[in-house]
């Protein structure tokens, strides 16, 4: 093997220390000292650059894929300017040319091996010519056994061009589309499909059969430097772009120059299936009509002037695709459609996140809201979407994402009509509330039996700085409105919540709920809140059970707690046409009260206070919660009387907690054993002076009597 | 893609070497493990602390191998079995006794190995095999179990031949320790009937050693690699593989171990200068250019500096007989020498790698830059 003999590394031998370049004393160094070097030598290249050249003992195999020799010469060339990362070329005369990872240049020989796809500059202060020369025999050893380019990793381009087009439109069998190029960045353009008159060029779409990925070829300048590559049915690809533009009939009107789009198929070997396409614009000077009349005129001679005729190459790019952003952010394909409603702070982010990540391809979002200039401070959308309507703004933001199919709603779900219900409850796998609104959840929850669908409730809490998930389990026993009871249980038995549902120092005094959008929060915390529950919501959707949690965020220090709160069963007690739910938990205190007081020597009743809420509309109450009989009540064997010490405060305590959602509900007692739970005639007359006098402020009430017959319940709503 | 190995130890004038398949499989073929020292730590290779680190623990915890081939019963290819391998009832496995002795799935012995005149070192070889048999002689259904599994190669003629545990010349071998070793064909060339009978005659050890011809293999079946061994077999037994070789391509090799620590008597046993046709004709079966023939002993010194094996003489014969040339010529002592680790091959569908080793580990810095999102 003879040295210097290419240009790029030729020059003169000089002596190791009088190399000038740091980069290269070290590769020297290091190549010195190296076991696997052998063949030393320091040349000083015509640019001034020094050359390190050397053989380089490798670990391949006795056949190995590609024919990598045991030793290998190498150059490296480390330049002055030091921009770059040393240049690495394998020097032997037939080392072969259609490795992976080669760099493409002007020249074949010597070939120029790519050691590293990093930036330079990311590692030039820890550059380690050791290392470096270990990259080096990698490279080589990879490459033996195929797996320098791994299995996992996305295909190499056929041709890398200096330029990236993105092309907009769809042929969808047009013969040829009328496009106009522009030039966005010295490297980027956009290819639009416009009116003729307007075009200029016109394209066609040529497809080639499957390419096998390796190599990345050197960019075609003319059509001759096709003619190597393969096109459709093994003919050269020259033949084939030229064979298809000849079919097309139209292309003889056109004036405008002739713009191929090569569909190319990739392929990572010959056994292997295709895996990616590959599309390239190739832009002519001339147009479709004189190329093909010149073609048609010189018959058999055509080759030679088909050859020369200049192209200009570039990349196309095309709109993104919802499976491309799945594999991009390693999360699965998934072809399901969801509704949102509400598109607010919190439901532009599940949009956001759903879209992105390819979890999805039909969104129904629903918001009859327009995006007002505050709304810039926690939301997705931008300054020129404000005073659209929000849904619109999202839909045109997402548009160009193939495969992806937004439907919007533009209007307030909870005047939804059974058409609008009929369209994004039927499909759907799944309705994620992000309305912030007591009654849509209450909607969803109760008024939309004939829909299937399971659904799910997002809200932030006043402050911003925690998220709530509310999920039902797919058979939909633990519905929204009974996780929201849970939810509230929680607030009150967990001391980790005292502060969940405390109003920020600066908040409208108009608050009616408890998620009401308050004024002031951080887009710090709600980003990244709006980002954990999209994924948890992806995440738990594909699970049966019911889900209440809700994640923390402490912006000062950054840490996020989740906090999984507890899912009771309900009973369900009807009474004409209300309807009471009862937490199991609370049930179950009842009981245990009820026989601690019956074990005791002297068994006496007893009894409690309910908490909880209502919903008039529906004709629903529900108890969350049992205050325990106050120390002042009195119990005989008989009879019960509820005392009031500390009652008042305890109930406020807890309206507090609950964002005033919680309250006094109604009163309960026990009878003794033997005893059935049918009130008794002082019972009776309790309940109508306690209903009449609750009802002459609008509250309803509700009177349990739990006995060895169970709980029944009298309701005045 | 499969990654077998193949480990030669340097246990300098002595065998010792560790076959490691993709799915797990391992092979020990003899055993030379010597114990390491303060004093002779720097010279003495930790065979031992390297087969814990390679070797895979059964259920119970204990290291084990699916396979021991004893290929004879000379001190240089039984020197710690007895510390360093459990024999004995496997419920009678002590942890803390027997903590870290190798469990024996599958023991291969030669007749020679089961008679009386042996070296001290193979009598707990010896002994194992002989516990195993009695399972084998009480239990007429017996079929062998881990950590009682036992083949007797070679026919003996003092004993009627049994195929339960019984394997000849001839034998192609494709499961072991009641399991299919899959990636591995085992062809067995030797010890003859003849040979067993002349080394319990003359005390002529060599006589009898096992030679295998391991032949490595990918995912579909197809061979990429194949490994030629014969203990210390002597010009003779070589000769009579030669006549007795039905298939040609049972005798190619990639990797061909020298006999007998790079011994004169592979090419010549008869004590003069010239080389037997039959040395000719094995060396000939190396598959294309890139054969290696690996010895394992001393570093080899010129024949008056030195007595062999190894064989000064010997080693130059080797290295012409090489078509990739002499620098396919290796030896394990040179190997730990230069880089303080035995002389290993990995064997993958590409066919067999020589692993390279340096004393000092690399971190490829190139190929990691700080992590950061968004880089390429």
């Amino acid at each position: 093997m003879s040295k210097n003999r290419y240009k790029i590394i030729e020059g003169q031998q000089v002596r190791p220390q009088n190399l000038l370049t740091p980069k290269g004393k070290a590769v020297y160094k290091a190549a010195l000292h190296h076991p696997c070097v052998s063949d030393l030598t320091c040349v000083r290249s015509t640019q001034g650059d020094d050359v390190i050249q050397m053989t380089l003992l490798l670990e391949v195999p006795d056949n190995p894929l590609y024919p990598i020799q045991e030793r290998e010469p190498v150059a490296i060339k480390c330049a002055r300017a030091d921009k770059m990362l040393p240049e690495v070329y394998a020097t032997r005369h037939d080392f072969p040319l259609d490795l992976p990872h080669r760099n493409v240049m002007p020249f074949d020989r010597p070939v120029s091996l790519c050691v590293s796809d990093i930036v330079y500059d990311d590692i030039r202060s820890s550059f380690n010519a050791f290392e470096f020369v270990e990259s080096i025999r990698r490279w080589f050893q990879l490459n033996a056994i195929g797996e320098l380019h791994e299995k996992d990793r996305p295909l190499e381009v056929f041709f890398i061009a200096p330029e990236f087009s993105y092309l907009t439109a769809y042929f969808a069998g047009k013969e040829y589309m009328a496009v106009k190029y522009t030039r966005r960045t010295p490297f980027t353009s956009v290819i639009e499909e416009v009116g003729k008159d307007k075009s200029d060029y016109s394209l066609v779409s040529v497809l080639t059969q499957a390419n096998i990925s390796g190599a990345i070829r050197r960019v075609p300048k003319c059509m001759g430097d096709l003619r190597g590559h393969q096109g459709f049915n093994g003919m050269p690809l020259t033949d084939n772009i030229l064979a298809e533009v000849m079919s097309k009939e139209g292309l003889l009107k056109s004036t405008k120059p002739l713009m191929v789009c090569l569909v190319m198929p990739m392929k990572r070997d010959e056994r292997s299936d295709f895996e990616n396409v590959n599309l390239f614009a190739l832009r002519f000077e001339k147009p479709a009509h004189d190329i093909i009349h010149a073609v048609k005129k010189l018959g058999n001679y055509a080759t030679a002037y088909v050859d020369q005729l200049v192209i200009k190459t570039s990349v196309l790019l095309t709109p993104a695709e919802l499976r491309d952003l799945a594999f991009r952010n390693g999360a699965p394909f998934e072809e399901r459609e969801i509704t949102i409603i509400g598109t607010g702070s919190l439901g532009s982010l599940v949009l956001d996140h759903f879209v992105r990540c390819g979890s999805v391809s039909i969104v129904n979002i629903v918001d009859n809201d327009v995006f007002a200039p505050h709304n810039m401070a926690r939301h997705t959308l931008e300054a020129k979407d404000i005073m659209k309507y929000k849904v619109d703004a999202l839909k045109e933001r997402y548009k160009g994402i193939y495969g992806l199919k937004i439907n919007v709603f533009r209007e307030n779900y909870l005047h939804a009509d059974k058409k609008t219900n009929d369209r994004i409850m039927t499909t759907c796998q799944l309705v994620v509330d992000a309305s912030t609104s007591v009654s849509v959840e209450r909607k969803l929850a109760l008024d939309m039996a004939g829909y299937p669908i399971r659904r799910c409730s997002v809200f932030l809490n006043p402050k911003g700085t925690d998220v709530v998930m509310m999920m039902e389990d797919k058979v939909r026993m633990h519905r929204l409105d009974l996780l929201e009871m849970d939810y509230y249980r929680n607030i009150i038995c967990n001391e980790d919540l005292i502060e969940h549902l405390d109003l920020p120092e600066k908040h409208p005094t108009n608050v009616f709920s408890c998620r009401s959008e308050s004024v002031v929060m951080s887009y710090d915390e709600i980003g990244t809140l709006g980002s954990i529950v999209s994924g948890q919501i992806k995440k738990h959707s594909a699970a049966d059970e019911a889900v209440l949690t809700i994640w923390r965020m402490q912006l000062e220090s950054g840490e996020v707690h989740r906090c999984i709160l507890d899912i009771a069963d309900w009973m369900e007690i009807k009474q004409g046409c209300n309807t009471v739910y009862i937490s199991k938990a609370v049930y179950e205190e009842m009981c245990e009260q009820r026989i601690g007081k019956l074990d005791l020597a002297e068994p006496v009743e007893t009894g409690g206070t309910f908490i909880g809420t209502y919903d008039r509309d529906r004709h629903v109450l529900y108890v969350v919660y049992m205050l325990a009989a106050p120390d002042d009540s009195v119990a005989t064997e008989t009879s019960y009387i509820r005392g009031v010490k500390g009652l008042a405060e305890e109930v406020e305590k807890i309206k507090k907690l609950t964002g005033y959602q919680m309250m006094y509900i109604g009163e309960w007692h026990s009878h003794p054993h033997g005893c059935s739970n049918a009130p008794s005639a002082k019972d009776k007359k309790l309940y109508e002076e306690m209903s009449d006098e609750l009802g002459k402020n609008d509250y309803p009430f509700v009177m349990g009597i739990l006995s060895d017959e169970g709980l029944r319940v009298e309701v005045a709503m | 893609m499969v990654k077998h190995y193949v480990k030669l130890y340097p246990v300098d004038n002595g065998d010792c070497a560790l076959i490691k398949l993709s799915n797990g499989k391992t092979i020990i073929i003899d055993s030379q493990i010597r114990e390491v020292t303060e004093d002779n730590k720097n010279d003495v290779y930790d065979v031992k602390a390297d087969l814990l680190k390679e070797l895979a623990k059964d259920s119970e915890g204990r290291p084990f191998i699916d396979l021991f081939i004893s290929t004879h019963p000379h001190s240089d290819h039984c020197v710690g079995f007895d510390e360093n391998f459990y024999h004995g009832k496997l419920e009678n496995y002590n942890d803390k006794k027997d903590k870290d002795k190798i469990v024996v799935g599958e023991l291969w012995i030669t007749p020679m190995g089961l008679s009386d005149d042996i070296d001290t070192p193979a009598v707990p070889i010896r002994q194992e095999a002989k516990r195993r048999r009695t399972l084998y002689d009480e239990d007429e259904d017996y079929k062998g179990e881990y950590g009682s599994y036992l083949r007797i190669v070679g026919y003996d003629k003092d004993r009627e031949f049994d195929s339960r545990y019984g394997y000849v010349p001839g034998t192609e071998v494709t499961k072991v320790n009641g399991g299919s070793l899959k990636y591995l064909r085992m062809f067995i060339h030797a010890p003859f009937k003849e040979s067993v009978e002349e080394g319990k005659n003359t005390n002529k050890k060599n006589k009898v050693s096992l030679v295998v011809q391991h032949s490595f293999k990918k995912e579909d079946g197809t061979v990429v690699c194949k490994l030629l061994t014969g203990g210390d077999a002597e010009h003779d037994v070589w000769e009579k593989i030669l006549e007795n070789n039905q298939v040609g391509s049972d005798l190619d090799w990639n990797i061909f171990e020298a006999p007998h620590h790079c011994s004169w008597t592979f090419f010549n046993d008869s004590g003069n200068d010239e080389v037997c046709q039959a040395a000719e004709d094995i060396l000939n079966h190396q598959i294309g250019y890139k054969a290696d023939i690996v010895t394992s002993c001393k570093s080899i010194e010129p024949d008056d500096k030195q007595a062999p094996p190894p064989s000064y003489k010997a080693m130059k014969e080797y290295k012409k007989s090489l078509k990739g040339g002499s620098e396919h010529f290796r030896n394990t002592s040179d190997e730990f020498k230069s880089s303080n680790e035995p002389l290993v091959y990995e064997i993958n569908d590409y066919g067999k790698v020589k692993k390279i080793y340096m004393k000092s580990t690399v971190q490829t810095v190139v190929q990691k830059p700080a992590p950061r999102a968004g880089m390429k």
